[in-house]
């Protein structure tokens, strides 16, 4: 009868433990349009295989259970150039001679759309108390995407789009009448491809 | 020996208790020592799979938050299922009726053909749209004295005996086609909508799942088409026009994360049970819907129209920076015309810009003139949705015209379909020959004259535009012109029956063009 009781104790206690979870942080996003000049002219379509393991372990030693997940995801990246940073002293012209010195090529746009993964039943499995489930997934999903942002300043985007970037502008100064042109960028090494953004004004977070 | 089995008995119920909640303890885990579920994401390769050119100028970003559930995603499939029945179902009893009334003028049928032998054989394209045999089921039991319409019915077909009857009886008259009402055919759709919901509870099955999904709607202008027939900079009145471009949403994204270096989730699962939690295909409906709602949110908010406007004032900077001089406005116009109302007819109209207008009125009336030319009813509708919203453009501008004048001998004349004609007669200050050909053929209608002509009529709304579009008054918009263009006015713009047309109100309007054309 003894065990009986310490085993019903134990069932209580458990059911409490979980039931006190620590809530998590929230945030609130608070919704606004944002003006802005951005000239986007090089898109990047990047793939990549999520792989996922969920592995379940008895008192940390012994394997009880092991879930695979593999999907295939693909992200687009739009890179160029904010015109609201560009001022008056980038600019130098001598009758029909203009010489731009444009703002540092950034990614103005990063879309890891969900529409686009793909989750291959073949190679996935699920086993029981290891079933990957939505919420793994989305884990999975995450790691993923900082996965790609860490590894953006080293693709080449940034060559080829001064590249593009050159071709438009430069297409733009001749319609204006300019007949000599020179572009060049600006190349701050402080700075990185992805911008930071003041991300304050746009969330409020509830504890 | 019971006392042997009895505590055996005991024993094994007591081991299998303890199993029971050592594995139960190993499943919930509060204290995370039996080191519960742990994932990890290999590490993979990333591909750049495609580096492409491409134009686009953002000028507005919309950042926000929705919250959506996979039972709003399921009501919303529901309805628009629905919604897609109803129109075909009105669709067929459209048709169904104007056949039967053909049906019912024939006097003699080859031998040994039936009145159903023949409609299926003339209306092939109405027997093979989908839930036509759904539709005559429904026919033979309203219409039938011995049968009524059921809940069961729905999926039975007619016999070929019962279909045979139905035809007969239908072409005989002795079953009346008019019966079948609107309000009746209601009663199929609210069969099809219980039948669906018991579907749709079936294959879900309380599966739970609320999503809060964070992200942004990006708008500016796609300059991937922009050639140097976009652009004009006009040095002169210092403006610089951007000509067949319109704001537009560029991306709409959600991503798994919203801030990554803030550790803002893009999607946080509020709920998430039963096939909610396990079914990935349910958790990318709720998310689309999370993006639905956000775009909506964006478009509430007008992010066009600002997008439009801070490019406009975003632009102006950039350009008066690469000019080096102040400019009055940077203008963006969705086409010539809008462009042509900006800069040419805010001047002096000058005698060649009267072609230009003229040129401009016929090319775009010719190419925002074509409809589909099947009458398939649901893209129909949307092609005169479409076609109402181009014209509206043209009927500005023709409107835009008629408030100015064009000076002829230091007298103002007003702009209509007839005044490049004129001015070309006069502008050498003699009638010769050729001249007085074009003269007499002025009493012969052109397409510009249909143009200024449709104008009035051209601004019909959309409601009273599709209650004209049935059966055969599929073709309303041609059959206006030849009407228009078959009238002899004998070069009397003030034809009387035009006049009473002009007059009368939009609905009389719609009303008397169907008596006219049933008429004619």
């Amino acid at each position: 009868m003894k065990i009986y009781k310490y085993i019903g104790l134990l069932i209580v206690f458990t059911i409490l433990a979980v039931s006190c979870q620590k809530r998590d942080k929230r945030w609130l996003v608070i919704s606004k349009i944002k003006s802005t000049a951005k000239l986007a002219t090089t898109e990047t379509t990047i793939d990549k295989v999520v792989i996922g393991n969920k592995q379940r372990k008895a008192f940390g030693l012994v394997k009880v259970s092991n879930s695979d997940f593999v999907a295939y995801t693909e992200a687009t990246v739009l890179t160029g150039i904010d015109l609201t940073k560009l001022k008056k002293e980038d600019i130098k012209i001598k009758r029909n001679i203009i010489e731009v010195n444009l703002p540092q090529v950034e990614v103005l746009d990063f879309q890891y759309p969900f529409e686009k993964f793909e989750i291959d039943r073949h190679l996935s499995n699920n086993k029981f108390l290891s079933k990957v489930d939505v919420i793994d997934m989305e884990g999975f999903y995450r790691e993923a995407e900082s996965d790609i942002r860490k590894y953006l300043p080293y693709m080449g985007i940034t060559e080829q789009t001064e590249e593009n970037t050159r071709k438009m502008i430069e297409g733009l100064l001749k319609n204006l009448g300019y007949k000599e042109i020179y572009i060049s960028f600006k190349n701050d090494s402080t700075k990185s491809l992805i911008p930071k953004i003041n991300w304050n004004k746009y969330l409020n977070n509830h504890d | 020996m019971i006392n042997l089995f009895s505590k055996g008995a005991s024993f094994l119920l007591q081991v299998i208790f303890v199993v029971a909640a050592v594995l139960v303890f190993t499943w919930f885990d509060p204290f995370d020592f039996l080191a519960p579920t742990k994932t990890t994401l290999k590490d993979t390769p990333i591909q750049v799979e495609s580096i492409k050119e491409i134009g686009k100028l953002i000028t507005a970003e919309y950042y926000g938050e929705v919250i959506a559930s996979l039972d709003e995603v399921i009501e919303k499939e529901l309805q628009v299922v629905t919604i897609n029945f109803k129109d075909t179902i009105d669709y067929i009893n459209d048709h169904f009726k104007d056949a039967i009334q053909e049906l019912q003028k024939v006097e003699k049928f080859e031998k040994k053909q039936n009145p159903y032998q023949y409609f299926y054989l003339e209306n092939i394209n109405l027997i093979s749209t989908e839930l036509f045999e759904v539709y005559l089921k429904f026919v033979f039991d309203e219409l039938s004295p011995y049968h009524t319409y059921k809940f069961n019915d729905f999926d039975d077909a007619l016999t070929g005996s019962q279909k045979e009857k139905l035809f007969r009886k239908l072409y005989k008259n002795k079953w009346k086609i008019t019966n079948i009402t609107d309000t009746k055919l209601r009663v199929l759709t609210a069969i099809f909508d219980k039948i669906e919901t018991k579907k749709s509870y079936k294959e879900y099955k309380k599966s739970k799942l609320v999503l809060i999904g964070r992200g942004w709607i990006k708008a500016g202008f796609n300059f991937e088409n922009f050639n140097d027939r976009n652009f004009r900079y006009n040095k002169d009145n210092k403006k610089v026009y951007f000509i067949g471009l319109k704001p537009e949403i560029l991306s709409k994204t959600m991503n798994p994360w919203f801030i990554p270096e803030e550790g803002v989730e893009g999607f946080e699962f509020i709920i998430a049970e039963k096939g909610g939690l396990h079914n990935p295909e349910y958790t990318k409906k709720v998310k689309r819907r999370c993006l639905e709602k956000l775009e909506a949110q964006a478009l509430e908010k007008q992010i066009l129209k600002k997008a439009k406007k801070n490019a406009e004032n975003g632009l102006k900077t950039f350009f008066e920076i690469l000019l080096n001089e102040e400019l009055k406005a940077v203008a963006f116009h969705s086409n010539y015309l809008n462009y042509m109302q900006d800069a040419l007819i805010s001047d002096t109209i000058k005698n060649n810009d009267l072609f230009a207008i003229d040129s401009s009125l016929v090319f775009y009336y010719k190419t925002y003139m074509p409809l589909s030319s099947k009458s398939d009813s649901v893209k129909f509708k949307k092609d005169t949705i479409k076609y109402v919203k181009e014209i509206t453009n043209l009927t500005d501008f023709m409107d835009s015209l008629t408030t100015r004048n064009i000076e002829i001998f230091e007298k103002p004349y007003p702009i209509d379909s007839r005044t490049s004609l004129f001015f070309e007669i006069i502008e050498d200050f003699k009638i010769d020959t050729f001249d007085y050909q074009k003269i007499k053929d002025i009493s012969q209608l052109t397409l510009l004259d249909t143009i200024w002509y449709m104008k009035p009529y051209l601004k019909i709304n959309t409601d009273t535009l599709q209650g004209l579009i049935k059966g055969d008054s599929i073709q309303f918009f041609r059959n206006l012109e030849n009407f228009i263009q078959n009238r002899d006015p004998e070069h009397d713009f003030n034809d009387p029956v035009m006049q009473q047309i002009r007059d009368l109100k939009k609905d009389e309007l719609a009303a008397k063009l169907k008596e006219i054309f049933e008429g004619n």
